[in-house]
C-alpha cells in the first residue's frame, strides 16, 4: 500500500492547482466542466503515461494539459520512502527520491513502481458492456499476475510442444500411408512370384555337352574331307605313274637301221613284256584308294545323320534355354522387388511404433496442457471468490468456464457444412455437450458407437457428421481447442425478495457503475481513481453496495471518486471532499474540507445530498 | 471402489482419456456402488466441471437420468462450467421432476452434499497454499541465535493469517561481529515467500564476502531484483554490529527506522536509524551506509508494520508511539522479555480483529 500525499500541477486547465490528499476517501465534486475528469486522468497521467490510457483519456490530457503543464505527484511508499514524480506532455517523466536524487532505472509506464488504478467512467461501461472477451478476464488476472505469467509461460511452451509432437505425428501418418500404398503391391508380387515354375538346371548341361559335340562334329567333317582330298591326290599320283611306266617300259632300245639291231630286239621285248605287270599292280593299287574313297563316302553319309539329329537336338535345347532364362531374369526381379517391399514393411512398423510414442507424449502433453488451463480457471474462481467476499451480495461475480465459445462453434459449424444435414442448429445444441478434446478423440479413432451414444444423431446421421469432421477438421488442432472462461458479473436488482441477478451489460449506465464499483474497490490495496458516470443511481444499490465497500475498504487503500452521488462523500464519510469550479477557461479547486465543511456544496452540487445528510445525522443518532 | 479414488482416477482420465473415463464411471454406476453418492457429492467445485459433464452425459436412459437427477437438479443452479451446463440441462430434459416427498428429499440430501463437498474442496485448496508458503517461511528464520559477547537479543515473526513476506535473520560473521537483517516482502502467499527466501539466500550469500552494508544492500538489491517479478519489491534493514567497537553500521532499504532507546538519567533519548535508500528488488540504486555508536545499555528495537500497524476492529492503529512507550517500560529487562511484552501488547491491542499482516520483532539490547 502507497498513498498520493499531494497533487500538483502547474499551467494547463488547473493552474497552480496543489492539493494533499489524505489517507482514506477523497471526493471530487462540481459542475460540468469544472475540470473534475481533468484532475483525475492528470494523476493517472503523471503516475502512467499515456501508452495505457484509453483514447479519450488522452485526449482530455492533450487538450487540458498543453503549453507546458507539468503534474507533480508526490507518494509515500511503504517503508516511509517519499517519492516524487514530475511529468509533462512529451516529456519524460522524471522520479525523485525524498532526497532529491533522480531515479532513472524505473519504467513508470509499466506500472508496476507506484501503481495507480483508475477508472473513467467509459472505461467502467466499457468492461460492463464487454461480455465476452479480455477485459473481464483482466480484472481477475491482473490480481494473480505473477502466477498468470508463470502458467502462461508454461502454456506457451506446451503449445509449442504440442505443434512440434502434431507436425511429427502428420509427417509420420503421411509418410506411413505412402508406404502402406506401395506396400500393397506386395501381396501380389509375392503371388506372381509363387507362380513361376523352379528352372530346369539339366537341360544347361545339355546344352553344354551338346555345343561341344558340335565343335567336335566340325572336326570330324575337316577330317574325312582332308583324308577325301590325301585320296584324290593319291589317285593322280598313279596316273601320271602308270603315265611314266608306260612311256619307260615301251622305250626302243635297236635301233632299226643298226646293224646290232637284233642284239637288241629280245630286250626290247622283255622290257614290253615287264609293263603289264608294272600296270597290274598300278591298277591294284588304284583299285584299293577307290575303295578307301567309296569307305569315306559311307562315313560322310553315317556321320552327317548323326549331326544333324545333334545339331537339331542343340538347336531346341538352345531355344528351351533361352525361355528359361527369361524366367530367370523375371524371378530375379520380382524377388529383388520383395526385398525392396519387405524392407518398406519393416520401415513402416518401425514408424508405427514411432507414431505410437508420438501419440503417447501427445496424451501426456495434451492432458498437461487442459490441466494448466483449467489451472487458469480455478485460479480465477479463486480471485472471483475472494472479491466475491468483499463486493457483498448484491454483487455476483463468477467464472464462467468453456462459456466464451463462439470461435469453437463456429468451428462446429463450418466441420458440419460437409454433411448435409437438415436441423443444423438442433445437432450443433447437441454437439455443443461435447468438449473439444472428446470430440477429437471421436474423430481420430472414427469412432462410431461413442459418437452416437453421446449424441443421440442415430447410426445413418451420425455416420455423416462424423465422417464430414474427419474431412474437414483437424482432431490434432482441434483438441487442444482453448476455450476462454467468461466472467459473469450480475447486479441483483430486485429490491425484496428473490433475488433476481442480472448481467452488468443488462444494466442502465448507473446501475453498471453500481455492480462493477464493489469489484474495482476488492482488487488491491495501491490507490484508485474512480470517474463515476453522471447518471441516477438507485441510492438503494448505491448505499447496499458502493458505500458500504468504499466505508470497509478505505482503511485498506486510498481513494478518489469523482462523485455525482452524495450517499458517497456523506454516508461513506468521505476523509476529504474538493469542489471544482470553472469560469471556462480554467478550472480551480473552490473549496477543500471535510464533508461538513463543504455541506453547502453537497447540497448543491449532487443528486440527493440533502436526504444523504439526513440519513447520516439519523445514523449517528441512533 | 471408494469415492476418494474414482474421484482421483476420473479428474484425470476424464482429461487424458474422455472415452474411457465415461467407461469406466459407467462400470462403477452399475455396480451400484454405495459410495455413488458421496462421489456425485465430492464433485461439486467450479473445477470439477468435467466430472458434472461426464456423470450428466453418461446418462443413458431414462432410469440412469432419474438415478442422477437430484444431483443435476442441485448442480444445474451452481453450474458455471458450460459443457456441464448443456449436458446437464440436456439430461434433465424429459425427467420427471416433479416432487413426491421422497424426490424431495433426494434433492435436499444432493443440494447439502453439493454444498458440503463445494465448501470442503475450497478449504483444502487454501489450506494447501496456506501451508506451503509457511513451510517455507519457517524455513527461513534463523534456526539458532549466534553468541556475541555484550549482546543480548530476541527476533520472532507471528505470521498472519494470510502468509505474509516477512522476514529476518541473524548472520554470523567474521570477527565476532553479528549481521541482522529485517524485512518485508511486498504482497502475500507463496510469490512472497518465495521472494524472501531469495532475499535471504542473497543476503546469507553476499555478507561474509562483502564488508560494506551499502555495497552489500546494492547487490542483495540487484540479484533480489532479477530473481523476482516486475512488482514485487521488499523493504529491508541490515545492520553490522561489532562487538569490538559497539559500533553499528546499517542500511534502512525504505523499512520502518528501527528505534534506539537510550536512558539518559531520568528522560530517554530517541534515535531512528534512517539513513539508506529506496526498497530493494524494484530497480537498482546505490545506498547509503549509516553508522551508529552504541552504548551499554542501548535498547535497539527493530519491527515491521504488522507490529506498528496493528490495528483493531475499528481500524485504529495501534503506532509506533505506543510501542515506543511500550519500550522504555520494558527498559532494562532481558530481550526475549521485551520481545514478548511487544508482541502480545500488539496482539492484546488488536484482539478481536483478524491480525492483518505478519509481526514480526527483533530486540537487541547492548550492554
Amino acid at each position: 500500500m502507497w498513498l498520493i500525499e499531494k497533487i500538483e500541477i502547474s499551467g494547463g486547465f488547473l493552474p497552480g492547482l496543489s492539493v494533499s490528499v489524505p489517507k482514506g476517501l477523497t471526493c471530487i465534486i462540481g459542475a460540468r466542466g469544472s475540470g473534475k475528469s481533468t484532475l483525475a486522468e492528470a494523476v493517472r497521467f503523471a503516475l502512467c503515461g499515456l501508452s495505457a490510457a484509453p483514447k479519450h483519456c488522452a485526449d482530455l490530457i492533450h487538450a487540458n494539459l498543453a503549453g507546458g503543464a507539468l503534474v507533480t505527484i508526490t507518494g509515500l511508499a511503504e517503508g516511509s520512502s517519499r517519492y516524487s514524480v514530475k511529468r509533462g506532455l512529451k516529456q519524460n517523466p522524471i522520479l525523485l527520491s525524498s532526497d532529491g536524487r533522480a531515479i532513472n532505472t524505473v519504467d513508470l509506464d509499466r506500472g508496476t513502481f507506484l501503481p495507480v488504478d483508475a477508472y473513467s467512467s467509459l472505461e467502467i461501461e466499457a468492461i460492463a458492456d464487454e461480455v465476452l472477451g479480455q477485459k473481464r478476464r483482466n480484472l481477475l488476472d491482473e490480481l494473480r499476475s505473477e502466477q498468470m505469467q508463470t502458467i502462461q509461460l508454461s502454456l506457451g511452451e506446451s503449445t509449442r510442444a504440442l505443434e512440434a509432437n502434431a507436425d511429427r505425428i502428420k509427417t509420420a501418418q503421411r509418410t506411413i500411408q505412402d508406404l502402406t500404398e506401395q506396400i500393397e503391391e506386395l501381396g501380389d508380387v509375392r503371388g506372381r512370384l509363387s507362380a513361376i515354375a523352379p528352372s530346369d538346371r539339366e537341360s544347361g548341361a545339355d546344352v553344354g555337352r551338346l555345343s561341344r559335340q558340335q565343335q567336335l562334329n566340325q572336326r570330324e567333317i575337316a577330317r574325312l574331307d582332308s583324308a577325301d582330298r590325301d585320296l584324290k591326290t593319291l589317285g593322280q599320283a598313279l596316273d601320271q605313274l602308270q603315265r611314266q611306266a608306260q612311256s619307260v617300259f615301251a622305250a626302243r632300245l635297236m635301233e632299226e637301221q643298226s646293224a646290232n639291231a637284233e642284239i637288241l630286239r629280245p630286250f626290247d621285248d622283255r622290257l614290253a613284256g615287264a609293263l603289264a605287270g608294272v600296270e597290274k599292280h598300278i591298277s591294284g593299287i588304284h583299285a584299293r584308294a577307290r575303295d578307301a574313297q567309296g569307305a569315306i563316302t559311307q562315313a560322310r553319309e553315317r556321320i552327317a545323320e548323326i549331326h544333324t539329329t545333334q545339331a537339331s537336338e542343340l538347336t531346341k535345347l538352345t531355344s528351351l534355354n533361352q525361355a528359361a532364362s527369361e524366367q530367370a531374369r523375371l524371378r530375379a526381379s520380382l524377388e529383388q522387388q520383395v526385398v525392396k517391399l519387405e524392407a518398406l514393411e519393416q520401415q513402416r512398423a518401425e514408424l508405427n511404433a514411432e507414431l505410437k510414442t508420438l501419440l503417447d507424449r501427445r496424451r501426456i502433453l495434451r492432458t498437461d496442457h487442459i490441466l494448466m488451463r483449467d489451472q487458469i480457471s480455478t485460479m480465477r474462481d479463486e480471485v472471483a471468490s475472494e472479491l466475491q467476499h468483499e463486493a457483498g451480495e448484491r454483487v455476483r461475480i463468477r467464472v464462467m468456464r468453456n462459456a466464451d465459445y463462439l470461435a469453437y462453434q463456429e468451428m462446429l459449424v463450418d466441420g458440419l457444412k460437409g454433411a448435409r444435414v437438415r436441423n443444423q442448429n438442433e445437432i450443433l445444441a447437441a454437439l455443443m455437450q461435447l468438449r473439444p478434446e472428446q470430440l477429437a478423440q471421436m474423430i481420430q479413432s472414427n469412432d462410431l458407437e461413442s459418437f452416437e451414444e453421446l449424441t443421440h444423431f442415430g447410426p445413418e446421421r451420425s455416420r455423416k457428421i462424423l465422417d464430414s469432421f474427419r474431412e474437414t477438421v483437424d482432431p490434432l488442432a482441434l483438441e487442444v481447442t482453448a476455450i476462454e472462461d467468461r466472467i459473469s458479473i450480475e447486479l441483483n436488482v430486485s429490491t425484496s425478495g428473490r433475488p433476481h441477478f442480472k448481467d452488468a451489460s443488462d444494466l442502465s449506465r448507473g446501475q453498471k457503475c453500481t455492480a462493477l464499483l464493489p469489484i474495482l474497490l476488492a482488487r488491491r490495496d495501491n490507490p484508485l481513481i474512480i470517474d463515476q458516470p453522471e447518471d441516477n443511481l438507485d441510492n438503494h444499490f448505491i448505499f447496499e453496495t458502493v458505500v458500504n465497500a468504499v466505508q470497509r475498504l478505505k482503511k485498506r487503500r486510498q481513494m478518489i471518486f469523482i462523485t455525482h452521488n452524495a450517499n458517497i462523500p456523506v454516508l461513506a464519510d468521505a476523509d476529504l471532499v474538493l469542489v471544482m469550479n470553472s469560469d471556462g477557461r480554467v478550472g480551480v479547486v473552490e473549496k477543500c474540507g471535510s464533508v461538513d465543511e463543504c455541506r453547502e456544496q453537497i447540497i448543491d452540487l449532487l443528486e440527493g445530498g440533502r436526504e444523504a445528510f439526513e440519513l447520516r445525522s439519523k445514523r449517528y443518532a441512533g | 471402489m471408494p469415492a476418494d479414488l474414482l474421484y482421483q482416477t476420473l479428474r484425470h482420465l476424464a482429461v487424458e482419456d474422455p472415452r474411457e473415463a465415461r467407461k469406466v464411471f459407467l462400470r462403477y454406476f452399475d455396480s451400484a456402488g454405495s459410495t455413488l453418492e458421496q462421489f456425485l457429492g465430492q464433485i461439486s467445485s467450479p473445477a470439477d466441471g468435467r466430472l458434472r459433464h461426464l456423470v450428466a452425459s453418461a446418462s443413458r436412459n431414462n432410469r440412469d437420468k432419474e438415478r442422477l437427477a437430484p444431483y443435476l437438479i442441485a448442480w444445474h443452479e451452481i453450474e458455471t462450467d458450460e459443457f456441464a451446463k448443456r449436458a446437464i440441462e440436456a439430461a434433465l430434459e424429459g425427467v420427471k421432476t416433479e416432487s413426491s416427498a421422497q424426490t424431495a428429499l433426494a434433492q435436499e440430501v444432493a443440494r447439502l452434499t453439493t454444498a458440503i463437498g463445494r465448501e470442503t474442496a475450497q478449504r483444502e485448496r487454501l489450506n494447501r497454499e496456506l501451508e506451503i508458503a509457511r513451510e517455507v517461511q519457517e524455513d527461513l528464520f534463523p534456526q539458532r541465535l549466534p553468541v556475541v559477547p555484550g549482546l543480548d537479543y530476541s527476533g520472532q515473526c507471528r505470521p498472519a493469517r494470510e502468509v505474509g513476506g516477512d522476514y529476518y535473520d541473524f548472520l554470523e560473521l567474521s570477527n565476532g561481529r553479528l549481521g541482522i537483517a529485517i524485512g518485508d516482502v511486498s504482497g502475500k502467499g507463496v510469490g512472497a515467500a518465495l521472494m524472501m527466501a531469495s532475499l535471504e539466500a542473497s543476503l546469507r550469500a553476499l555478507a561474509p564476502v562483502v564488508n560494506d552494508p551499502a555495497e552489500l544492500i546494492e547487490r542483495v538489491s540487484a540479484l533480489v531484483y532479477q530473481a523476482s517479478s516486475a512488482s514485487r519489491y521488499a523493504t529491508l534493514f541490515y545492520c553490522l554490529y561489532d562487538p569490538a567497537s559497539r559500533c553499528l553500521s546499517y542500511v534502512n532499504a525504505g523499512h520502518n527506522p528501527p528505534v534506539v532507546l537510550r536512558s539518559s538519567g531520568e528522560s530517554f533519548q530517541v534515535f531512528r536509524l534512517e539513513t539508506g535508500g529506496p526498497v530493494v528488488g524494484l530497480f537498482r540504486h546505490g545506498y547509503d551506509c549509516g553508522s551508529f555508536s552504541h552504548e551499554a545499555g542501548d535498547l535497539l528495537v527493530l519491527f515491521t508494520d504488522g507490529v506498528s500497524e496493528s490495528m483493531n476492529a475499528r481500524f485504529e492503529e495501534w503506532g509506533e508511539g505506543r510501542m515506543i512507550e511500550l519500550a522504555r517500560e520494558c527498559y532494562g529487562l532481558p530481550a526475549p522479555e521485551v520481545l514478548r511484552k511487544i508482541l502480545s501488547a500488539a496482539q492484546g491491542f488488536a484482539a478481536g480483529a483478524s491480525q492483518h499482516d505478519d509481526m514480526t520483532l527483533v530486540v537487541v539490547r547492548v550492554y
